[in-house]
């Protein structure tokens, strides 16, 4: 896709050239996660789910990646996005709308960005957004081995890596380097995922994994774990709990995201 | 840290609820929840326009559609898919009685969760099924639209075995400038929603 498109404007020598550098840097930015199976927390009939082989952003989008992007499409700058794609708090700790901070900031996971947004700046890279199934599948993976769910002390790691305040968790390199060379997918905010909407948790959590041939179950007040694949993955009910009470528009402080994109 | 661990114990117990509101709600940005009384809240929903979304749909008829182009009166608005034998029927059939309380005072959109198989040709037969009146819009756009819709409004979905999708059966109200004024859950949405269409049109002349 991207050799065809350089080779309309360029000559061959210096598309296939830039097509290279292209191709090494997204190979530096972004890690092959190689196809496999995972157990969703609430999925049909706790089944596994396939995930094909994609690709993923070894570390979440800096305010410094964000700073340029904002840059370059004015549209999204605070101040000027359009009321429907963002809450008021969007960019909320920039110093100003071209100002996401000193140098050390740069470097910081960019947060309160709206889904929309994230979704603008991933797109603005020829990517989109992991979706959840992705999303979870690289996060099960310890530094050591892919499937890390079961184990309780990767569990008690990973309540601990949530339990900071948003500062800490917006600082860079926090967190692990998991066996697929994926950085921070616990240690720093949590991220949005294409179909962040998809479980349905409502709001006092009675709906959870249900199909409506559930209605009954639904007036329990614990079917939110019943519904549960594993009730005693507590870091997967948290990252559940918060996507669920995500709408498109929110903002907050220790929300932000990476890329993917296809193998 | 005790705490939060407390926190995911309690969730697993009984109180998902707590956990949701103490993760995330509490962070929310300051231009807080707005929805009718009972209704389920969608942030800062009279801040912005439903049809500020630039997508672009086909209707029951195969025309492009923007939702743009359902400006002009109040809409009431569900998400469903043809192929859903569960809830889908009820909701539609919800939305008819709104339709049988407030008539022209307000116009009928569904919105496909399924555009895979809901082509306009599939939309148009069950409009034919359902009897849909001429005052509903029937749209079917890409699945990235849908995503962006359902995830604007609220609606959660996904899909499961044999062709089922999972969603959020919610009645949705929009004034004529496709602002969500009130977001309704079943079953109890009828007379409420013929509410809301009342209060944002009251001197249209009704007809049923």
């Amino acid at each position: 896709m991207l050799l065809v498109t350089a080779c309309m404007v360029l000559p061959p020598g210096a598309a296939a050239a830039q097509a290279t550098r292209a191709a090494g840097a997204v190979a530096a930015r972004t890690v092959a996660i190689p196809a496999g199976a995972y157990r969703p927390l609430y999925g049909a009939d706790t089944a596994r789910v396939r995930v094909p082989a994609f690709r993923l952003d070894r570390r979440a989008v800096t305010r410094g990646e964000f700073l340029d992007f904002v840059r370059a499409d004015s549209a999204w700058r605070r101040g000027r996005v359009r009321p429907v794609f963002a809450e008021a708090g969007y960019l909320a700790g920039w110093p100003g709308p071209l100002d996401a901070g000193g140098p050390a900031d740069l470097l910081r996971p960019v947060t309160a960005v709206s889904w929309f947004a994230a979704r603008a700046y991933c797109a603005s890279r020829g990517e989109r957004l992991p979706t959840t199934d992705e999303w979870e599948y690289a996060a099960q993976a310890s530094e050591t081995v892919r499937d890390a769910s079961r184990d309780r002390a990767f569990r008690d790691r990973l309540i601990a890596l949530y339990a900071a305040p948003a500062g800490e968790r917006t600082r860079p390199g926090r967190g692990f380097r998991n066996v697929f060379g994926v950085e921070g997918m616990h240690g720093g905010p949590w991220e949005w995922t294409e179909d962040f909407n998809s479980v349905l948790v409502s709001a006092d959590s009675r709906e959870a994994g249900g199909t409506s041939r559930h209605t009954d179950f639904r007036a329990v007040c614990a079917y939110a774990a019943i519904g549960a694949s594993d009730p005693t993955d507590y870091p997967a009910f948290l990252r559940y709990a918060v996507r669920a009470a995500l709408d498109a528009r929110t903002t907050i402080d220790r929300d932000g995201f990476r890329c993917a994109a296809h193998a | 840290m005790r705490d939060l661990i407390a926190l995911a114990r309690a969730c697993v117990g009984a109180a998902a609820a707590a956990c949701v509101l103490v993760t995330a709600a509490c962070d929310r940005g300051e231009d807080g929840r707005h929805a009718a009384p009972g209704s389920a809240a969608v942030s800062g929903a009279r801040t912005y326009s439903v049809y500020d979304l630039e997508s672009v749909w086909r209707d029951q008829r195969g025309a492009a559609r923007t939702l743009g182009s359902l400006r002009g009166r109040p809409q009431v608005l569900s998400l469903i898919y043809t192929n859903c034998t569960s809830i889908c029927p009820f909701t539609v059939a919800a939305i008819q009685l709104v339709e049988q309380q407030v008539g022209d005072q307000a116009g009928y959109v569904l919105v496909s969760l399924d555009p895979e198989r809901d082509s306009p040709q599939r939309l148009a037969a069950y409009a034919a099924e359902h009897r849909l009146s001429s005052r509903w819009t029937l749209l079917s756009g890409p699945e990235g639209s849908v995503r962006e819709l359902a995830a604007l409004v609220g609606v959660k979905y996904r899909r499961v075995a044999e062709g089922e999708i999972d969603h959020s059966a919610v009645l949705l109200v929009l004034d004529a400038n496709g602002r969500m004024v009130a977001r309704f859950d079943q079953p109890d949405a009828v007379d409420r929603a013929a509410a809301e269409v009342r209060r944002l049109a009251p001197s249209t002349t009704h007809t049923p």
